[in-house]
């Protein structure tokens, strides 16, 4: 049953448009708010004139931090309303709360404040420097980790060849064509927040610590979401807290909904690093050390930057066997907009640099890139960066795939052969990634998931988690897992929305765990209920327990075909017989040892792995590039739905192309400058060419029917191979992101041995 | 705050309402723009006068050597007209290079110009045509060419009460090599990063006449006639294409000065003229 | 200024509504209208979130005042199926895994209709250029322009 597609439970509501989002939703005698933002990067609030908003008719409050009745936030995040100090130029100062949207606006226009401009620092290095202007503290570093192994001066000795490199990743928005939005409700127990947002426990407590309440009272609904990537998080936390002030003080249901400017300005972006890479391979092909330096971003708050940097330092050499590895991360403070979670989580970074790195380093060598990989991947029983064993490793059988799909040696030669006299020349690149799913050991926050099911009278299934629906057919997967245990058509599988008020806090929709970790939770709860209707079926049957099997909405012996049963017959005999028909599951992914301190240790107790070739078309006198053909070859485990993991996969490489080439969000002293679809620039169906994804499948040892995660690993080598297909094209490197117009033609015209200034 | 929304059926209702309005008043064609515009605030109208139901503004026919576009023609309808394709290829490829199927399904012809946007996509062919805007006020008619009646961005020269009716173009003698090229940095919705228009008449490989703009280079979209000047009466060959791409860079360079663009664009003016030559020479499809 | 009377044919019916003249299509449908199924999502024609079809072509509703659209036909999402009966474009992009978080999904379906309308068949290109105004942050596109190669067959 597995393999067989089925329809996703929702998508005919939003085939039809009546899925209901969380704008589309109205209560009785709603208020809108809009928010007073601080234009200026780093300043203190002096004084906030309210006459002239509130004398505007239809402005019922301008509310200010004073009006908070908790926490405006924890230390070093983003407060719901600045008290004091704003730290980037998206800071909420105040929020206008009035009867229409239109009178919130003019409210929000009318709003006075004073500030007192204060020193900004925009640039991470600056921002380490002895005298800089302090952004949290009495330093501006954010996290650090670091990932030690063996003797790297050693290693280098051992080389037959040191290259260094330096490589810039830019600074990238989720954009999803869902804006950040959030309806707050009081009620008479406390207030109901409909939000999307894939965090959906993170923001009920955010939304408590603003309003000094019990968690308990709060409770947070999550309507249809339009999509996430990351970023409906904390953001979500901050407009869900931003409402539910409202709600309480007015006592009236109170909407906030961002325009996509109100959105981009504000919202957490991906963390732009910095990257140097010093490595040392032999002639062989054999790497002997790497030594690594990332400096990254963290905007003017600490948001989830420990944990992703944490990831990177540990990803930060690739899929590869390297003996010394010495790699230090560090993330830190600027007044620049806040970064945070995004797709890919710290891996899209060093997948970047490393898959160049690994590029550049077999055409020095004169090696095929490809084979260069298969020389250094990581195999079963390597150790990697960590010095973790690793086990179940598949890169070598993504790598085949990829070979034989793109046919990579004949099309190589093709491709050596062409005329490049002309203005347009073709390159053919890869790039391989692996990534830790969930979690993992180094500490990206506990790991667990909870999930409850109940078969109602009838024999039909309501499952109760809080696994977000982001797009991912997170629900769909969800309906497999129990409908393969228990031998239930999908259609009589009911998923309830994620409610607090119901489901077991299980954490957030993240970190590709929602398969991994919610998905077994629900395993283990419909193995639960299994095991229960066994039991009252062997008795109705006169048979063991052991006996009977759950197929087709039947329990029966395989052997005797009298001695069968219908579940829904079981259903209703358990209530009829008082016996629980509820299955409840917890489950959390075993936890490895990890020293801190030097960064080894079993950091993730699984990984998936992925490889990537792009064929490229650069136009040499515009700088253009199409990226022609996408190869996207990722060991899913097991594909629950193969046009599923095909439509994620495709997705993936579409956001990767946008980052490889186009999206750049652009931030000029701490301003936000591209902030609508018409500066930040997403590919359109004409900017995606062939996209092949390709499906390896070992199952995993830990996911629910052997199932991988897949949400962010295919976002991870899109961009480096595009590159690496540039450089093959070009004969030479762009190394920072995105290879927009300029970049591409500068290299075009250097290449031909132009200068860029002639 | 719009006091009035004024909805006429004929032009001359329109102008006998422009002449009357008190206050800062619109004129609403395709919309595109304008609404972008009013939602940033940066322009708050009293009055609109929503020219959309207006059919007499409709039409394309030809008229003699002339092709007249009625300025509410919208790019969808420009693109997929007959006459158009028939006559003047370019002008298709110039409407179809606009945003999205559903920005050429609203914006229009008229409001192309009225805008005055730098990176019009359309605005450079009217002016290789030497396009002419018919501009009508309560008491007359005035013609401008295009390229006058834009005096700078977002600029035009026209005054209060009046309305681009229609655009005469010049239909080019059968045999005219035709070339347009958008440089955006996406394939749809873009804005143009460059974009070049180029008409060209042979006679025995002797340049007869050409019309050459690159557009998004310079702050309105001229001809560049010193480069044209230079190719007409020579003998067409890839070395003079190559420095009609040389001084075409220079003519950009000339009018802007150096700016931090100017990395990017003036090399790509060069090759984008060269390369709108080569196809309006020889009808090379890889170029285009 | 007071609201304008205006009367147009929405999904098939008749009907008059009330508006004031700078309320644009979109915000008429989603605050006035209940018709929530057409999204906003940059509201400056960037997106095609809110795409839907005015006499035969897609349009973004946030692009087009209320008063413009007096006595012509609108078809949104919600006039997609008809008697409870998808559209074969409805149908399509459920079978083809077109559909992921869904909020394209409106404006995407109304610009593939506007397509089929004038175009019974259409070729890959001209699908991908039909929609071109549509932005997907979840698909890559690929589902969907095959859901509306196998709708239009």
């Amino acid at each position: 049953m597995a393999d067989s597609s089925i329809t996703r439970v929702d998508v005919l509501a939003k085939a039809l448009g009546k899925a209901k989002y969380t704008d589309d939703l109205k209560f009785d005698n709603m208020l809108y708010l809009k928010v007073v933002r601080c234009p200026h990067p780093h300043a203190r609030v002096i004084g906030i004139n309210k006459e002239k908003a509130l004398a505007i008719e239809g402005v019922v409050a301008v509310l200010t931090a004073t009006d908070i009745p908790g926490l405006p936030c924890q230390p070093k995040e983003r407060p719901i309303l600045v008290p004091e100090i704003a730290r980037y130029a998206g800071d909420g100062v105040a929020l206008v709360v009035a009867e229409s949207p239109k009178a919130a606006l003019e409210g929000a226009e009318a709003v006075r404040v004073e500030y007192e401009l204060l020193e900004a620092v925009f640039d991470p290095e600056e921002a380490l420097k002895t005298g800089a202007p302090l952004v949290h503290g009495d330093n501006n570093v954010a996290a650090q980790s670091k990932v030690c192994k063996g003797d790297v001066e050693a290693g280098f000795k051992e080389a037959d060849l040191i290259l260094e490199r330096e490589y810039n990743t830019h600074r990238v928005e989720h954009a999803p064509i869902e804006p950040e939005v959030a309806i707050a409700v009081p009620t008479f127990e406390g207030i109901t927040v409909y939000c999307p947002t894939n965090s959906p426990f993170q923001v009920r407590q955010i939304v408590a610590e603003t309003m000094a309440m019990p968690q308990s009272q709060i409770r947070l609904f999550q309507p249809t979401i339009g999509g996430s990537f990351g970023s409906k998080c904390y953001d979500a936390g901050v407009l869900a807290s931003r409402a539910a002030l409202a709600a309480k003080l007015t006592g009236r249901p109170c909407k906030i909904v961002y325009t996509r400017e109100e959105s981009i300005v504000e919202s957490t972006k991906r963390h732009p690093y910095k990257m140097k890479y010093k490595v040392g391979v032999k002639k062989n092909g054999k790497l002997t050390a790497m030594e690594v330096k990332i400096i990254g971003d963290s905007g003017a708050y600490k948001s989830k930057t420990p944990f992703v940097i944490s990831r990177s330092s540990i990803e930060a050499t690739g899929p590869y066997v390297v003996p010394n590895v010495h790699t230090e991360a560090i993330c830190v403070y600027t007044n620049n907009v806040t970064s945070c979670a995004m797709r890919g989580f710290g891996s899209p970074q060093v997948a970047y640099a490393s898959e160049l790195l690994m590029d550049e380093l077999a055409e020095k060598l004169g090696i095929d890139p490809l084979k260069f990989r298969r020389i250094n991947g990581l195999k079963d029983n390597s150790l990697s960066a960590t010095g973790q064993v690793m086990q179940n490793v598949t890169l070598d059988e993504c790598l085949d795939k990829l070979e034989q799909e793109i046919k990579w040696s004949s099309r190589k030669a093709e491709l050596k052969q062409q005329d490049k006299t002309g203005s347009i020349v073709k390159g053919l690149g890869l790039a391989c990634m692996y990534r830790g799913e969930s979690f993992g050991s180094a500490g990206q926050g506990s790991d667990y998931a909870g999930a409850t099911l109940q078969v109602q009278r009838d024999g039909s299934i309501t499952l109760y988690s809080a696994m977000s629906e982001v797009g991912q057919g997170g629900h769909t997967m969800l309906v497999r897992v129990v409908s393969e245990v228990l031998g239930i058509k999908p259609s009589r599988i009911f998923v309830s929305p994620v409610d607090t008020c119901y489901v077991p806090d299980s954490g957030p929709t993240v970190a590709t765990r929602g398969t991994y970790v919610i998905g077994n939770a629900i395993r283990l709860a419909a193995e639960e209920v299994k095991a229960k209707f066994a039991e009252v079926a062997a008795e109705e049957l006169g048979v063991r327990p052991e006996e009977l099997v759950f197929k087709d909405e039947r329990i029966y012996c395989p052997g005797d075909p009298s001695k069968s049963i219908s579940f829904s017959r079981i259903a209703a005999q358990c209530y009829l017989k008082s016996k629980s028909p509820y299955g409840y599951g917890w489950w959390s992914p075993p936890v490895g040892s990890w020293d801190r301190e030097k960064g080894q240790g079993e950091a993730y107790s699984s990984y998936v792995y992925g490889a990537c070739a792009a064929e490229v078309e650069l136009d040499l006198d515009l700088g253009k590039v199409e990226v022609m053909k996408f190869v996207a070859v990722h060991d899913v485990g097991k594909a629950l739905d193969k046009e599923e993991v095909k439509g994620q996969i495709a997705g993936g490489v579409s956001m990767g192309i946008g980052y490889a080439l186009m999206e750049d969000l652009v931030v000029r002293q701490g301003v936000v400058k591209t902030v609508n679809f018409d500066e930040y620039l997403l590919p359109t169906s004409l900017d995606i060419h062939e996209i092949i994804p390709v499906i390896v499948e070992q199952p995993s040892s830990y996911g629910p029917l052997g199932a991988k995660g897949l949400g962010e690993p295919v976002m991870s080598a899109v961009a480096p191979a595009i590159l690496n297909a540039i450089a093959d094209a070009l004969g030479t490197r762009v190394y920072d992101l995105p290879a927009n117009l300029e970049a591409v033609l500068d290299k075009a015209r250097a290449a031909k041995g132009r200068c860029c200034n002639d | 705050m719009i006091k009035e929304y004024y909805q006429p059926l004929k032009l001359a209702e329109a102008l006998t309402f422009l002449s009357v309005f008190p206050g800062p008043v619109h004129i609403l064609a395709g919309g595109t723009d304008l609404l972008v515009n009013m939602r940033k605030g940066q322009i708050k109208p009293e009055g609109i006068v929503d020219l959309s139901k207006i059919e007499e503004l409709k039409t394309i026919s030809q008229e003699g050597d002339n092709l007249s576009i009625g300025a509410l023609v919208t790019f969808s309808e420009l693109a997929a007209h007959p006459l158009v394709q028939e006559l003047i290829s370019v002008l298709a490829c110039g409407a179809k290079a606009v945003g999205s199927p559903q920005i050429r399904n609203r914006g229009t012809v008229g409001g192309n110009i009225a805008n005055a946007s730098p990176a019009a996509d359309l605005v450079p062919v009217l002016v290789a045509l030497d396009g002419v805007a018919v501009i009508a006020k309560q008491n007359g008619l005035r013609k401008v060419p295009v390229a006058e009646l834009i005096v700078g961005p977002y600029k035009t020269s026209l005054e209060p009460g009046e309305i681009i009716i229609r655009i005469e173009v010049n239909v080019p003698p059968k045999g005219t090599g035709m070339a347009y090229k958008k440089v955006g940095r996406r394939n749809a919705l873009a804005i143009s990063r460059l974009n070049g228009v180029c008409l060209l008449k042979l006679e025995d490989e002797i340049i007869k006449d050409v019309s050459l703009i690159i557009g998004s280079a310079t702050p309105t979209p001229h001809r560049f006639t010193d480069v044209e000047e230079y190719l007409v009466g020579k003998n067409i060959s890839q070395e003079l294409l190559e420095e009609a791409g040389v001084m075409a860079r220079e003519h950009v360079l000339a009018v802007t000065g150096k700016r931090p663009s100017s990395n990017y664009k003036l090399p790509v003016v060069e090759r984008l003229t060269v390369r709108l030559l080569q196809v309006a020479w020889k009808g090379d499809k890889a170029y285009a | 200024m007071p609201e304008l009377k205006i009367c147009f044919n929405l999904n098939g019916r008749e009907v008059t509504v009330m508006a004031p003249p700078d309320m644009t299509l979109l915000e008429l449908l989603r605050e006035k209208l209940d018709l929530t199924g057409t999204k906003k999502g940059c509201e400056i024609g960037e997106c095609g979130a809110c795409t839907v079809i005015i006499n035969k072509k897609a349009v973004n509703s946030c692009m087009v005042l209320v008063p413009q659209v007096e006595g012509t036909e609108v078809i949104t999402v919600e006039g997609l199926s008809q008697n409870g009966e998808l559209d074969s474009l409805q149908q399509s992009f459920i079978k083809n895994h077109a559909i992921q978080c869904g909020f394209c999904t409106p404006g995407m379906l109304m610009s593939a209709k506007a397509l089929l309308m004038n175009n019974p068949n259409p070729t890959k290109e001209e699908i991908k250029e039909a929609i071109s105004g549509n932005l997907c942050r979840c698909t890559g596109y690929i589902q969907i322009i095959k859901a509306i190669a196998s709708a239009s067959k």
